[in-house]
């Protein structure tokens, strides 16, 4: 063996705590990185394949397009697969040597497949020119299988002419965002490769400073610079393989552990992620973590080599002294001074540990805000206290079986709420029961009409909601509050009282001669009498309470609504259609709607559920579909922030823990002086607790001052979107955070106890020499 | 033939008031097959002058020259590797490396020089330090002479031009220090080594061949 690495082999052996501990740091830095590239790699795989698998394995459409068209694009060397689709709404099929597409049909749809999707945009420009479609042609024929391609990161384009002449046209890039993982996860490995190269730097400048003297021994009897660098790196190269082969073991462990974690947080959605070790990304975290461990190794090497041999040989150190406060003397034990005066001394050393908890505690207190406001927005956000609504046509479509076998398939817990509705114009008496006159038009005879809203509750929310008021059966329900301003949350009041109220349903023809409606009656019988006032809605209903615009609306059973209802649709022709309805949602057949309000538990897996059966016939609104896509985003954030928060306060406590021993090992000759004055094992125990709680103290106090900006920041932002009356920091989550970092602080103390135990035992030792 | 010349050699440390002027205007020069003993009280520069010597510190003026070679003119490495071939030193704590054996310390120059090791030239010098039976021990297993001897050895195995020996007996009883000076005196005899020894003993310093008092940064006689 080469004298060197003999030499680099002993000092590992010797200082084998030392070793383990940076190898430990080794480990857990390759954990990180490997942890966050393979579980990238993942999810980008995961995601590619459930959109392909969604939303099928082309890119291009060209629609109608022609025998002849067809043979100048089939053979493209770009293009990987077509699909041929005879008519519209049929399946596709796989274009092969034996078809014959055009054979009974004289324009067929292509579906085409590139090689490269990323290309997809100037493939398809290439497509449009050797076609020669117009642009108006192109886009009419032409589309994009746009949810395929947004995975993907092509967001957007559009068609332009390629020059002035305008002959020929192309795809545009607007938004295009293919580019932006491979950017995200460049400038990841860039943090983390800082953050390495300050944890290493630490462990080898421990490890360089304690050989200082061998090493400045070996440049006076002749060892290069060269040379010594060359054991440095040796070592540092054998702690990297042995440190990243045990990081990489792990980390496809831990990789798997936290897919499984999201694979659990998604199953509302299609996604699923299976762990997909990408052996370039391996070797690209071993180039990282060599070359960090390298530049760490490096410069203190050349920081110890610049120093004088004969001063390396001597371990003279020059040792700065700062006098401590006099206040603090007064207040702080003798322990707690020499505790202090030894963090002022070693601020280099220590600071990177301060650094790396302040880091985990900011980010934190910062992220956990961010996530608790977030989640109080989305709760807000949503106008409705449904997760869906679904219109149908009765005599075309089922919507409550669709329902019930969406439960019985799914086992998700399901309610809905059976109602219709309809816009119609009414004249109001008595004219003094009106307070407000926002919608309200004096027409003949000084009679007061108004745009009302008729909701028919099916009996259970009917009878729901009149015991819910106090109410009897048979009285119309009035919603007496509506928001006035789509500005700000003020409510007013439409009427002052329910006595005598009466509305009648009428024509709003305008009549031009005598310039207000005519106000033909259309029902006069069924809303006359027995209605109740309240401000408080049915719940299902809430957008009638925060959405601006709705005008009185009156809730009625469904056998009085229906008597209306027929008394309408026997009243309207196609010509009053406008003037009887301000809102309807009737069919061409002049059937009118049913509404279900759905509540779900997994409003995604309904929502998949529904649209894969959808059709004309019925309409369907998912409410809090974007809120739940929001939330599960925000339950991957906490995961995403708890797991690098846990891994960095490990690299940090374990570069505590070294840096504290290392520490320890370099005022032997101090505290054996202690001992020989007096001191007792429990004094000296008493410095290194002081030196922890000081190191935390510092920390929190950072972490603390560096997070009041950002939360600031994240308050204003959060002031645009929802009406803030109270602080949303979740201090007891902070404060038990604080707790567990104050105990680990406390562990590493404990842990480099151990060490003054050892220095006890050999100070007795020579006592008793 | 002049192996070593000390041209004007000065060595201030410090700035402004805390300045400490090491040696002053020193100039000697060193014939091969000399044993010279520096000889001062503490502080007087001695250990400054062998470091400079040796190549281990930078002089603030003047020039050390090496078979008229001037040291300081050369590049850091070749300076290391003048070191390694012509140049011995021995320390007064010794300065072996703790996780190597006596054999192996001993062969530290010569693997660091990366020439094959001359086997038998070893056990001569093993048996000529009177180490035989301690050869493949650690040097926290010798004694302090013993371990002095290893550093001898260690200087002796690259067949130096010279030895610069810093109170090679400062750290030892009466008995090793003279079995310490009787291994320099018989190299010096048997091998026509060129030595330079700091000592702070004048008996010891008498038994060199030519003796440079050195007292405040200066030669008070030579």
């Amino acid at each position: 063996m080469k004298i060197e690495s003999k030499l680099s082999f002993n000092d590992m052996k010797k200082n084998i705590k030392r070793t383990i501990f940076t190898t430990i740091s080794i480990i857990l830095c390759a954990f990180l990185i490997l942890t966050t590239l393979l579980t990238i790699s993942s999810i980008r795989n995961g995601i590619k394949e459930s959109t392909n698998k969604k939303y099928s394995d082309y890119h291009f459409i060209i629609k109608n397009i022609d025998a002849e068209s067809f043979e100048l694009i089939k053979n493209k060397p770009y293009i990987d697969k077509i699909y041929i689709q005879y008519k519209d709404d049929e399946p596709l099929e796989e274009l092969n040597k034996n078809m014959h597409p055009f054979e009974n049909i004289n324009t067929i749809n292509l579906y085409i497949k590139y090689t490269d999707i990323k290309k997809t945009y100037e493939y398809s420009s290439n497509v449009l020119q050797t076609l020669g479609f117009s642009i108006t042609k192109a886009q009419n024929d032409c589309k994009f299988n746009e949810k395929l391609l947004i995975v993907y990161g092509l967001m957007k384009t559009e068609l332009d002419y390629t020059d002035a002449s305008q002959t020929t046209i192309m795809y545009k890039d607007v938004l295009n965002f293919s580019y932006v993982i491979n950017i995200m996860i460049i400038l990841i490995l860039a943090v983390f490769s800082v953050l390495f190269i300050v944890i290493l730097y630490n462990a080898f400048l421990v490890a360089i400073n304690e050989r200082r003297k061998e090493y400045a021994i070996l440049n006076s009897i002749g060892a290069t610079e060269g040379q010594i660098l060359k054991m440095i790196f040796e070592e540092a190269t054998i702690m990297a393989i042995i440190g990243f082969i045990i990081g990489m073991l792990i980390s496809i462990f831990g990789t798997h552990v936290i897919l499984n974690m999201l694979n659990t947080i998604l199953v509302p959605t299609d996604f699923y992620f299976n762990l997909v070790i990408d052996i370039k990304y391996i070797i690209l975290a071993f180039v990282i973590i060599l070359f960090n461990i390298y530049i760490s190794a490096m410069i203190p090497s050349i920081k110890a080599s610049n120093t004088s041999i004969i001063q390396n040989i001597r371990n003279n150190q020059q040792i700065k002294y700062k006098k401590s406060h006099n206040i603090l003397r007064k207040i702080l034990p003798i322990e707690g001074r020499l505790a202090l005066i030894n963090l002022k001394r070693n601020k280099n050393k220590y600071r990177i540990v301060t650094i790396l908890f302040v880091i985990c505690m900011t980010s934190y207190i910062t992220v956990t805000t961010y996530i608790n406001y977030e989640k109080e927005a989305a709760a807000l956000v949503s106008n409705h206290d449904v997760d869906a609504e679904l219109v149908f046509y009765p005599d075309k479509a089922n919507c409550k079986l669709l329902i019930d076998n969406y439960a019985k398939q799914s086992g998700d817990k399901i309610e809905y709420i059976e109602y219709k509705t309809m816009g119609l114009y009414s004249l109001v008496e008595p004219i003094d029961s009106i307070i407000n006159d926002n919608y309200i038009y004096t027409v003949e005879n000084n009679k007061r009409l108004i745009p009302i809203e008729l909701v028919g509750l099916e009996e259970k929310e009917y009878n729901t909601y009149i015991n819910k008021i106090n109410a009897h059966y048979g009285d119309g329900i009035i919603y007496n509050n509506f928001l006035a301003s789509e500005t700000s949350y003020i409510y007013e009041t439409r009427f002052k009282s329910s006595e005598n109220l009466k509305f009648t349903i009428i024509d709003n023809t305008y009549n031009f001669e005598k310039n207000m409606p005519d106000c033909k009656i259309i029902d006069d019988e069924n809303l006359q009498d027995n209605f109740v006032l309240t401000n408080e809605i049915l719940e299902g209903f809430q957008e009638y309470k925060t959405e601006y615009g709705h005008s009185a609306t009156i809730f009625i059973n469904m056998d009085t609504y229906n008597k209306i209802e027929k008394k309408v649709k026997d009243y309207i022709t196609p010509d009053n259609i406008a003037s009887v309805f301000w809102l309807h949602n009737r069919d061409a057949e002049n059937n009118f709607p049913t509404y279900l309000k759905v509540k779900c538990g997994n409003i995604i897996s309904f929502s998949h559920y529904i649209e894969e059966r959808k059709n004309p016939d019925f309409f369907a609104y998912y409410y809090s579909l974007d809120n739940q896509e929001k939330l599960i985003y925000l339950d991957i954030l906490q995961l995403i922030l708890r797991s690098i928060v846990t891994v960095i306060l490990i690299i940090g406590s374990v570069s505590a823990i070294n840096i504290i021993n290392a520490s320890i090992y370099e005022r032997k000759r101090e505290f054996e002086i202690l001992f020989d004055i007096g001191a007792t094992k429990e004094n000296i125990n008493k410095i290194l607790i002081y030196e922890c709680i000081y190191m935390f103290i510092k920390a929190s106090m950072i972490s603390v001052i560096l997070s009041i900006p950002i939360i600031y920041i994240i308050i204003k932002q959060m002031e645009n979107i929802m009406v803030l009356n109270r602080l949303l920091i979740p201090f007891e989550h902070i404060s038990i955070f604080f707790v567990l970092l104050f105990v680990l602080s406390i562990f590493i103390t404990l842990c480099s106890m151990k060490s003054i135990k050892n220095i006890i035992l050999s100070y007795n030792k020579k006592s008793f020499e | 033939m002049k192996i070593i010349k000390v041209e004007n050699i000065s060595k201030i440390y410090g700035k402004n008031e805390a300045q400490v002027i090491a040696l002053n205007n020193i100039s000697f020069e060193v014939e091969e097959g000399e044993f010279i003993a520096i000889i001062g009280p503490s502080g007087s520069g001695k250990s400054t002058l062998l470091h400079i010597m040796a190549g281990l510190e930078r002089p603030t003026k003047g020039e050390v020259y090496f078979y008229d070679k001037n040291m300081y003119k050369m590049r850091k490495k070749d300076l290391t590797i003048l070191r390694r071939e012509k140049i011995g030193i021995v320390y007064q704590f010794y300065n072996l490396i703790p996780t190597l054996s006596v054999e192996e310390n001993i062969l530290l120059p010569v693997e660091l020089d990366k020439q094959k090791i001359d086997y038998k030239r070893l056990e001569n010098i093993i048996e000529f330090l009177n180490l035989t039976d301690r050869k493949n021990h650690l040097p926290n297993e010798l004694s302090g002479g013993q371990q002095q001897k290893v550093a001898i050895g260690r200087a002796l195995i690259i067949n130096p031009t010279i030895i610069l020996a810093d109170e090679p007996t400062g750290n030892l009883d009466t008995k090793s220090s003279n079995e310490i000076i009787q291994v320099l005196k018989k190299a010096n005899r048997e091998y026509n080594q060129t030595i330079i020894m700091i000592t702070h003993n004048m008996e010891i310093a008498k038994l060199a061949n030519r003796i440079i008092q050195i007292e405040d940064g200066k030669i008070k006689e030579d």
